[in-house]
């Protein structure tokens, strides 16, 4: 095969597997806005949370981090509802900029003090799979990232089969739709938030914890995902979850193919410059999702 | 407008007063001059963040753009800093437009979303190209002491420099926010759908707003390139460090009103260097876990700001951060 | 001579829900029609497509022979047609005085559009009330702001969307007789969306009955409220047509 084109299916593979995490981080983001209606800009702290949980777990306990993403997501879950009580429910019914403000506020907080906690290093964790890769025909595939994959897609699956055949998804979806009719229905809308918030900050949490094998933790490993989250979300469509994922790979694979052709830092700019048209030819997605 | 006019020559005359009992050298010196630089930026992000309630998250790009603007032009060409802050703010300018195409019919958190993408994009370039200095960062070429090249070898020196700026921000608001451009930029924060059924361009009136922010953040960028000697794209196109900072100092002090941005100003300068002078032994991380507290603290409880707990005549009125999302 | 306000085919759908189908409709110059229709027939709907805050799917909207179909609602607000919102849209932190001076920003000084703002708000007799702020203003009282905020606008075309329905008797006259001079002196035209039937039979020489987005009558109040379509539409409704 002409090497071009191998190089070429060797990024989009690689795109894929990045993507598939991607999607997993920004499924909390886009579940929170379409339950909540509110964009949380502290969203991707939580997944820096996330694989701090997973480290501390790995560091302590020897727990390989893609087991500890399962308590990661507990963590977030846990952190997220409590912030959802005491925080954001005072300002659901306030103005877009209070909301803005609040989660902004909130993300200098988690970053910062994540900073204090655990000082500026980065942190790593030691796999046996670190340096293992497949042979797929002529193809490589990177076992760290393809575990963080699979793991990504089983956690989107589960919260999947949650939002359709439970009850709380039940709940989640009918509070979604129209708040006050899923009251008068009898549902308490107020724990269906707080659990839909928790869930959201979960799953960015248990994506934070998935990654860990392949990359590392530091205060500000959350910064790095802020634009990248939500051209996700944007792509798929704020409020649509299927969409995240479809969003997810689809920045995977473009940010994977830029780096063939331009520098690295470029490969950000193609990000934001695709993100920029995509709000004004798009702005609810290329799968629609719910209206601003 | 009186008022106004009363309260920007107080803040002047308390400047000039202290510029001549300061050392201008000294350190002092350089916190009354950050906190007036830091007030005349949070009120150029006031003028479309407050009045019309545009959040903009991505000012940093106006900033820079005017620092990167006077500050290559010197090293490249030798051309002043007072000529450069034109250019710069032309080129500001025209950024304002090329942003506003894709995001002056957006609402909401797509505009902040879209100004902080906006940003980070002009940070990529700014480190990915020659002609900034990349990820290095550049220098003000050394003058000693020019007034005519903006650059002065004490703090002392810029004091009149940033009292101007200061004037010139604050004056433009007053005059803005009591002038028509004034009345349709509230008008639109409070529902555009109304703003439009009596007869205002919201989108015309959105630019016109910008381009003026845009123009003055630039200017800002300029005079803090000129005081700080040294940037690079990560600090002068930051999220946190620049854009959050100017709508959060607005914020603090109290959003939509003239005086809120120097009460910020003077609450969050203090709050940093207090802690980072007196408390050296202090980890990093406290001063903005504590600016971020307080920014959701206002949000929470002082959605009017700091203006909000002083005696002011007439009274104020509440800040409309809080008030309920319509339509939603 | 051309009719001042032209609707033709105007078709609208939220999602799945036709709102609007093949509504046409003409207003002739110093006209005042009446629009009725029971809840949810698509009046708020018609007006806001008017004015350009709703796109129409299908058909066209003329104002003084201009084609005025997807322009901008501040476009067709300055080329004469205005609407009040039935539920208020007032500037809530503006004092009641400043929301009636933004129209006048758009065109002239401030000092014209204060004068003009105070006269507007003397016509709806709210002089008084200049310096309150909205949120202390009552209900009917955001319905008659709607109306100065409307007028200083200075509309050919005004659509008043139920700016009666919380007003009482004396003060229903009193609107009434102020839309009549309105007509009289400045020759504006109305389309009156209100539930208070003896109010709009006795205040409108035409009635237009709007029912699930179609227009199904078109007439004076006296053959309208003979029209076995219209009878049938309001049948189960509580308002009686006399
Ligand atoms: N923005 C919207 N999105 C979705 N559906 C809408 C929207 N606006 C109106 N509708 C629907 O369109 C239909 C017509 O509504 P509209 O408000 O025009 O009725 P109306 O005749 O003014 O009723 P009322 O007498 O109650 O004021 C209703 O079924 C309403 O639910
Ligand atoms: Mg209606």
């Amino acid at each position: 095969m002409l090497p071009e084109l191998l190089q070429f299916l060797q990024a989009v593979l690689d795109g894929l597997l990045l993507g598939g995490v991607y999607g997993v981080i920004a499924i909390g983001l886009t579940l929170i806005f379409g339950t909540l209606n509110v964009v949380n800009f502290a969203q991707a702290e939580f997944t820096m949370i996330g694989m701090y949980v997973a480290w501390f777990l790995w560091h302590a306990l020897g727990i390989d981090p893609l087991l500890g993403a399962v308590i990661s997501f507990a963590a977030g879950f846990a952190l997220g509802a409590a912030v959802e009580a005491s925080l954001i429910r005072p300002v659901m019914k306030s103005t877009g900029a209070a909301q803005i403000f609040l989660t902004v506020g909130l993300m200098m907080v988690l970053e910062n003090g994540a900073l204090l906690l655990f000082g500026s290093d980065y942190r790593s964790v030691l796999t046996p799979y670190q340096t293992t890769a497949y042979r797929l025909g002529p193809l490589f595939v990177s076992a760290p990232y393809l575990y963080a994959f699979v793991a990504a897609l089983l956690g989107a699956g589960l919260m999947w089969l949650v939002m359709m055949r439970s009850w709380l998804g039940r709940a989640i979806r009918a509070t979604a739709q129209d708040r006050m009719a899923a009251e008068l229905s009898g549902i308490n809308t107020r724990l269906v938030h707080m659990a839909a918030f928790g869930i959201g900050t979960g799953m960015s949490a248990f994506g934070g914890g998935v990654i860990l094998p392949y990359s590392s933790v530091s205060p500000t490993a959350g910064a790095q995902y802020v634009v990248i989250m939500f051209l996700v979300v944007v792509l798929g469509g704020l409020g649509n979850a299927a969409g995240a994922l479809a969003g997810g790979l689809a920045a995977g694979v473009i940010q994977s193919l830029s780096g063939l052709y331009a520098p690295i830092q470029m490969q950000n700019l193609t990000l934001f410059v695709l993100f920029l048209a995509l709000l004004y030819f798009r702005p609810n997605g290329l799968l629609g999702g719910k209206r601003a | 407008m009186k008022r106004d006019l009363t309260f920007i020559l107080c803040a002047l005359a308390v400047l000039a007063a202290a510029g001549l009992a300061l050392d201008p050298g000294g350190y002092a010196m350089r916190i009354l001059c950050l906190v007036f630089l830091t007030a005349a930026m949070a009120q150029s992000w006031n003028i479309m963040g407050g009045l019309a309630a545009q959040i903009s998250l991505g000012h940093a790009a106006f900033f820079g753009i005017g620092a990167y603007a006077s500050t290559i032009l010197q090293v490249e060409a030798g051309l002043s800093p007072w000529i450069g802050m034109w250019i710069g703010m032309v080129l500001a300018v025209a950024a304002a437009m090329l942003l506003a195409l894709p995001t002056v019919r957006l609402r909401g958190h797509y505009l902040a979303l879209a100004t902080l993408a906006f940003a980070e994009a002009c940070r990529v370039i700014a480190n990915s190209i020659g002609i900034t200095g990349g990820p290095q960062g550049i220098s003000v070429p050394y003058m000693g002491n020019s007034p005519a090249m903006m650059q002065f070898s004490q703090s002392g020196g810029y004091l009149p420099v940033i009292g101007a700026l200061f004037a010139l921000v604050f004056g433009l608001f007053a005059l803005i926010s009591r002038s028509r451009l004034g009345y349709m930029l509230r008008a639109i924060r409070e529902n555009e759908d109304a703003a439009e059924l009596s007869g205002v361009s919201a989108v015309r009136v959105k630019i016109a707003g910008f381009a003026i922010s845009a123009a003055l953040s630039a200017l800002c960028g300029t005079v803090f390139a000129q005081f700080m000697y040294f940037f690079d794209p990560d600090s002068i196109f930051s999220p946190l460090s620049i854009s959050v900072r100017m709508a959060l100092v607005a914020i603090i002090g109290g959003l939509a009103t003239l005086s809120g941005p120097l009460w910020g100003a003077v609450v969050l300068v203090v709050l940093e260097e207090t802690a980072r002078s007196r408390f050296s032994a202090l980890p990093p991380g406290v001063t903005p876990l504590l600016v971020g507290s307080l920014l959701i603290a206002t949000v929470l409880w002082r959605p009017a700001g700091i203006v909000s707990l002083l005696p002011a005549p007439g009274g104020v009125r509440p800040g409309w951060l809080k008030w309920r999302k319509r339509n939603a | 001579m051309p009719e001042l306000l032209k609707a033709e085919d105007l078709g609208v759908s939220f999602g799945g829900l036709r709102a609007l189908s093949g509504v046409t409709f003409g207003l002739g110059a110093g006209e005042i029609a009446g629009l009725i229709g029971p809840n949810g027939a698509g009046k708020t709907t018609l007006f806001s497509t008017l004015v350009g805050l709703v796109k129409p799917a299908t058909g066209r909207v003329r104002l003084s022979g201009q084609d005025m179909t997807g322009a901008a609602p501040n476009r067709i607000v300055r080329a004469g047609m205005t609407k009040t919102f039935q539920n208020t849209a007032l500037f809530d932190s503006m004092p009641l005085i400043d929301n009636i001076v933004v129209p006048g920003v758009v065109h002239g000084s401030l000092a014209e559009a204060r004068e003009r703002a105070a006269d507007c708000l003397a016509r709806v007799g709210l002089a008084h009330r200049r310096r309150a702020a909205v949120g202390d203003l009552t209900f009917p009282e955001k319905a008659l702001a709607e109306i100065a905020r409307a007028l200083a606008t200075r509309p050919k075309v005004l659509l008043l969307d139920e700016v009666m329905a919380a007003l009482t008797p004396q003060e229903m006259e009193a609107v009434i007789a102020q839309i009549r001079d309105l007509r009289a002196r400045e020759g504006i035209s109305f389309v009156i969306v209100e539930h208070h039937m003896r109010a709009i039979m006795g205040l409108c020489e035409r009635i237009l009955v709007l029912n699930f987005g179609e227009l199904i009558a078109d007439g004076t109040p006296a053959e309208v409220s003979r029209d076995p379509l219209v009878l049938s539409a309001y049948l189960g409704e509580d308002h009686a047509l006399h």
